[in-house]
């Protein structure tokens, strides 16, 4: 029972802390309600019973992820980025749309009714999730576990290609933004 | 009463609902790219209510396969837009008209 109640109160925070995520204009407020989000859900795991996904969740998506989105929102400039217009007319279009989307997905949601009991690949009574999921990754899903590995390596090398900074041409990029900052003024 | 799998359903539906708002709505590539975490976020709360209540694995193995390509997703899509930056001066979507015709 009360855990119904929690599960209640977290889904509640979860949404308005996503509601908050895209309307602050603040990007780092904004990454700030996005860690909430992600917390919320990481508590509302743990009353799924799947408390191996809620401990990733904290440490991968509200560690890593979100550390390396504050840091690039550091590394650019700010000053630029609050000056952006939040309403305007154009994008009641969008927002037209995205609630379109949005109630289409609500109605399935309400109205599905689920009749199979037992999927594919049955959680047995005795074991807990952590090692349900050790049990299947190493032994159905064998091939795309080692296929997620090379694509995180090709995202290290795509990161450190991308990052790097080229020698030639620096000085030319260099002034480029500063004339942009300079007319933008 | 609407009971608990739809619940935890519907605020998975609304969580992806919000995100794909926010990236028609906004116009900072950032806030965008955080809108798409937002989405992806929705996915895996439905993925890991269907594995609960139907008492199968499939839904939590694909939550984790989920969170990396996001992590290398991310990686990639940073650095990209840390590029545009030090090109342009501006993480402005509306800035980014160098293919127009």
């Amino acid at each position: 029972m009360i855990q119904e109640y929690l599960g209640y109160g977290f889904s509640f925070l979860a949404v308005a802390l996503a509601i908050s995520t895209i309307l602050q204009k603040n990007p780092i407020y904004s990454a700030a309600s996005l860690i909430g989000v992600m917390l919320m859900l990481a508590c509302n795991y743990v009353l799924l019973n799947a408390e191996f996904i809620a401990a990733i969740q904290v440490i991968v998506y509200a560690g890593a992820i979100m550390v390396l989105f504050v840091f690039v929102i550091m590394l650019i400039n700010i000053e630029y980025v609050k000056r952006e217009k939040l309403y305007y007319r154009g994008r009641i279009f969008g927002v037209i749309i995205g609630m379109a989307l949005l109630l289409k997905l609500l109605i399935v949601g309400y109205s599905l009714a689920i009749k199979v009991q037992e999927g594919d690949l049955p959680i047995p009574k005795d074991m807990d999730s952590t090692k349900v999921i050790g049990k299947y990754l190493f032994s159905n899903y064998i091939l795309p576990f080692e296929v997620i590995s090379v694509v995180l390596l090709i995202g290290i090398i795509g990161a450190v290609v991308l990052g790097k900074k080229e020698r030639n041409g620096e000085i030319e990029r260099e002034t480029t933004i500063k004339a942009v900052r300079h007319v933008d003024m | 009463m609407i009971n608990q799998m739809n619940f935890f359903l519907m605020i998975g539906l609304l969580i992806f609902g919000i995100g794909a708002i926010g990236l028609l709505v906004r116009r900072n590539l950032i806030i965008c790219f955080m809108s798409i975490e937002l989405m992806l976020n929705g996915v895996n709360l439905i993925f890991v209510t269907f594995s609960h209540y139907l008492q199968s694995a499939v839904g939590v193995l694909y939550v984790l396969f989920i969170m990396a390509l996001a992590a290398a997703e991310v990686a990639i899509g940073l650095a990209i837009i840390l590029l545009i930056y030090r090109l342009k001066g501006t993480v402005d979507m509306d800035s980014l008209n160098t293919m127009k015709g």
